[in-house]
């Protein structure tokens, strides 16, 4: 047990979960246990629900705020804390935090305390009703979709083992990296909140050593002449240096949407029938300077609001290719060429009406939503949830930066990983997808979407990475690389099927592949001859 | 509370790393080795907005965070950690497009991409080369016909007599595999040779004369050249009387002719002269050349007297460098060691390439040259 060591801080354990989750009971189950009899813990209540802590054996001190007294009497906590803290021994500090106040609040507080020896949160967990969670994030506000995004380890209850699947995936995808057990593994649960995980610190510098030895020892071992590493370390950084500028540019002009404009301007503008609708997504996609990954929020909440399904699909394929960003990065990646941005454009817009055809032939019916609240679009648990209504601008511009920052560094990687993909493709000097006849387009057309799909690239410098294929692909299959990419990728899929139900986004994956494929393969060659 | 947050100093040093990265590749101008020069604005930009995140996060730091995420740290420091692998190897670079490489190294006629869709024409052209393998074949039996055109019209043309020039003509012959200079006197050339040669000297008078009555101004040649032509009795004057002239590279350029009509190229101008003389081939035929470039080899589409002087053409990216040229006869073409950087002099006569008329240089002199500071060129200005 932690308990056990040499204390250099006091080290405090958050229980978090909306109202009637099962906080209490939880507690009661998980620190009446007779190994701990020995660790003196402080639990501080900030609700009082309907089952009471009951203390067995005398280890456990309670204290209780009411959530009154978190917001109108700070001095009053804080004093009354600290001077617990000083009079009696305390292990472990275990805090059952109030559903409806955002963490930042118990944050605040605790540093305000001052003592000899430091705090530290070591976990976080969060109760969560399987039952009750899809209807609570969408009408809770704030405060629970943050409490997710902070927490280390799900608890899931009222369910039979780790809770159905979507529960998981919405967990997830609000909270990366989050553990998630069923409530009735208290063994699991127990060792895994006084499990040290390793420091990230070490992952971190031990991936920057093996990558010096990669490629400082490794390649230079196995390919002495230094053609390989020098081709693909040039092509890799070519790639990177040219899509860092687009995509700061897309995450500044996106974040700047979120932040300063407000949402349901985009909501009450569309017309109800579904040809008018179709056609004023797809225009309003000019007007938006979002990219994929921006459109999946925007996607969701017109599906709310009652757009017709087939018009809020061709928004989310028509947008992110015909947005003016993507517009602008095809137009230098190929060489200042309106051609090709024009053709991009209209096979986008061409495919997104097919795609958006084929729903109105096999609708799908209200199930497809799976409720969920505006505020965790974007995980960076800043945006939407967070955003105060009253703001000011250094507050808004501050907002923009924590933002687009947020958004950078997660969109990032995944580019990385695509231009490294890319390079390597390169480097290694892959030719067989070389084929200009039927069959040989058919194939490289589907490959080409394969890799777009797997890559993830975003549809602001995707154009780029696509300009580099070409010495390897003809101009129509990355046709298909441009059109196909920014519409669907690894990457909307998961931020896809957190908000909507699987066969739902299976039906929409099949439908884009198939609408694209056949657009692309009718078009793009006749288009591009002699290009 | 402990009062540092990991994950925020961390994102913090990253930032600053790649700010700094971007900021330094754009001032040193090293940022050329990677992308083209157009990125420089947007490498500013890049690297000032990233800074400004790096400050932005300061604050954060200060407080407590107790999940830690660090590894997209990790992908901000790349780029950084990669610019000092040694990836850079000096002349590794003309290597790394062996002799098989299906690229076409010529503008081929096409006009300088100052507008998009010219741009995108060429950038297209270099893309089909590279995949329609019958096409290539096509252009390699269309290759070999071309010593017989140009002979035919370099004779129509030659009407000077064979003693005013028999001397001049010196090939230096450079070793290069042996690393040091050997210089050839090279007296008992063929006469197909000496027959250009003279047909050159013959018609460079002519531009000579109209150069200096122009204060040597290259604009001034399209205004004149017409009329000036249709006084001199050359043939070969009267027939490029009728052309009309697109001098929007020379103007865009500056582009300036040397006192004695010839053509200089400097490493700066290269791209842009290899334009204009396929824009305007008329206008050049049989003008004296230098250019420098390295020396590039392509058995599949070039006879066994031909090499290509060439420097790497960037789009986009390092991704995308190709070999842009013109293509050079010289009977000592085997001895040269491909990727050689060397100086070209010679004479610019009409080859065919692909069924289109192409700007080709019979070669007078090679002698080894030093890689210009900037090694690829740009098709931007």
């Amino acid at each position: 047990m932690g308990s056990k060591d040499i204390i250099l801080y006091l080290p405090i354990y958050i229980v978090t979960g909306f109202i009637e989750s099962g906080k209490t009971t939880f507690l009661n189950k998980l620190l009446n246990d007779c190994n701990r009899v020995g660790t003196a813990s402080l639990l501080i209540q900030f609700e009082s629900g309907e089952i009471k802590f009951t203390d067995k054996y005398g280890n456990v001190d309670v204290m209780t705020f009411s959530k009154k007294d978190v917001e109108q009497h700070k001095d009053y906590i804080i004093s009354t804390i600290t001077d617990f803290l000083n009079q009696y021994r305390v292990d472990e500090i275990w805090v059952e935090w109030n559903g409806m106040l955002t963490f930042s609040v118990i944050k605040e507080l605790f540093s305000n305390i001052t003592l000899s020896c430091n705090f530290r949160i070591m976990k976080v967990i969060h109760i969560i009703d399987a039952e009750r969670l899809d209807s609570l994030l969408g009408r809770t506000g704030a405060a629970l979709p943050e409490q997710i995004y902070n927490s280390n380890i799900a608890v899931i209850r009222n369910t039979t083992g780790n809770g159905p699947r979507h529960v998981q995936k919405i967990i997830r995808s609000m909270s990366p990296g989050v553990k998630i057990y069923g409530i009735k593994d208290t063994a699991k649960i127990r060792k895994e909140i006084y499990s040290k995980n390793g420091h990230p610190l070490f992952y971190f510098c031990f991936s920057i050593v093996s990558l010096i030895i990669i490629f400082w020892v490794l390649l230079p071992h196995y390919f002495p002449d230094g053609i390989f590493e020098t081709k693909l370390v040039n092509v890799f950084l070519g790639i990177i240096l040219q899509a860092v500028p687009f995509l700061t540019v897309g995450v500044l002009i996106s974040s700047a949407i979120q932040i300063f404009i407000p949402k349901n301007i985009t909501d009450y503008k569309f017309p109800k029938s579904t040809g008018a609708a179709m056609m004023c997504c797809i225009l309003s996609g000019f007007f938006l300077p979002v990219c994929d990954c921006a459109s999946v929020p925007v996607f969701h909440s017109l599906v709310k609001k009652g757009v017709p399904l087939p018009a809020a699909i061709a928004f989310l394929t028509a947008a992110p290719v015909v947005n003016p960003v993507s517009i602008m990065s095809t137009y230098y990646a190929f060489n200042r060429s309106f051609y090709i941005a024009i053709i991009r454009v209209g096979i986008g817009i061409l495919s997104s009406i097919l795609i958006g055809i084929f729903f109105i032939l096999r609708p799908s019916g209200k199930e497809i939503l799976q409720g969920c609240s505006d505020g965790i679009m974007c995980n960076c648990g800043y945006c939407g949830n967070s955003l105060p209504t009253d703001t000011k601008i250094k507050t808004r511009i501050d907002f923009f930066l924590k933002h687009s920052r947020t958004e950078f560094f997660g969109v990032f990687r995944y580019l990385l990983v695509g231009s490294f993909i890319s390079a390597l493709i390169q480097a290694i000097g892959i030719k067989p997808f070389q084929f200009q006849n039927g069959a040989g387009f058919a194939l490289s057309l589907f490959l080409m979407m394969f890799i777009a799909f797997i890559l993830s690239l975003c549809s602001s410098s995707d154009a780029i990475v696509a300009r580099s294929l070409c010495p390897n692909f003809s101009l129509g299959a990355v046709m298909g690389f441009l059109v196909f990419g920014p519409m669907m990728d690894i990457k909307n899929i998961l931020m896809l099927s957190s908000r909507f139900s699987k066969k739902f986004v299976w039906k929409l994956l099949l439908f884009t592949f198939i609408g694209c494929y056949i657009v692309i393969f009718a078009l793009a060659r006749p288009l591009l001859a002699g290009r | 509370m402990a009062k540092f947050n990991l994950q925020a100093f961390l994102e913090f040093l990253c930032s600053v790393f790649l700010a700094a990265t971007m900021f330094y590749l754009a001032i040193s101008g090293k940022y050329l080795l990677y992308v083209t020069n157009r990125m420089f604005m947007y490498l500013f930009l890049a690297s000032a907005v990233m800074f400004a995140w790096a400050i932005s996060e300061i604050p954060q730091i200060c407080i407590q965070q107790h999940k830690i995420h660090v590894m997209h740290c990790l992908a901000l420091i790349m780029p950084t950690l990669l610019l000092f692998t040694p990836h850079y190897n000096i002349d590794s670079t003309a290597t790394l497009f062996p002799d098989h490489t299906k690229a076409s190294y010529s503008v081929n006629g096409q006009d300088f991409p100052v507008t998009a869709d010219k741009a995108a024409a060429i950038g297209k052209k270099q893309a089909d080369f590279s995949v329609n393998s019958n096409n290539m074949n096509k252009i390699s039996a269309s290759k070999k016909n071309d010593p017989n055109i140009l002979n035919c019209s370099s004779l129509g043309t030659n009407k000077s007599n064979i003693s005013k020039s028999s001397d001049t003509i010196n090939n230096n012959v450079y070793n290069f595999e042996d690393n040091k200079t050997n210089f050839t006197d090279k007296s008992s050339s063929t006469t197909t040779t000496n027959k250009k040669q003279l047909a050159i000297k013959n018609n460079k008078d002519t531009k000579e004369h109209i150069l200096n009555t122009n204060n040597v101004s290259s604009i001034d040649i399209k205004e004149n050249s017409p009329a000036e032509a249709k006084k001199s009795d050359s043939p070969n004057d009267n027939e490029s009387s009728n052309i009309h002239y697109d001098d929007s590279i020379i103007e865009q350029f500056r582009l300036k002719k040397s006192k004695d009509g010839s053509i200089d190229v400097t490493d700066e101008m290269f791209y842009p002269w290899i334009s204009e003389i396929n824009k305007n081939l008329k206008r050049y035929e049989n003008i004296n050349i230098k250019i420098k470039g390295f020396i590039f080899k392509d058995p599949s589409n070039l006879s066994a007297n031909e090499f290509v002087i060439s420097r790497l053409l960037m789009y986009c990216c390092y991704a995308d460098l190709t070999p842009c040229g013109l293509v050079c006869e010289y009977d000592k073409s085997s001895s040269l060691k491909k990727g050689k950087w060397v100086t070209v002099t010679g004479v610019i006569h009409i080859g065919k390439y692909d069924g289109q008329d192409e700007p080709q240089i019979t070669v007078t002199d090679i002698t080894p040259a030093k890689k210009p500071k900037y090694e690829y060129v740009y098709p931007y200005e």
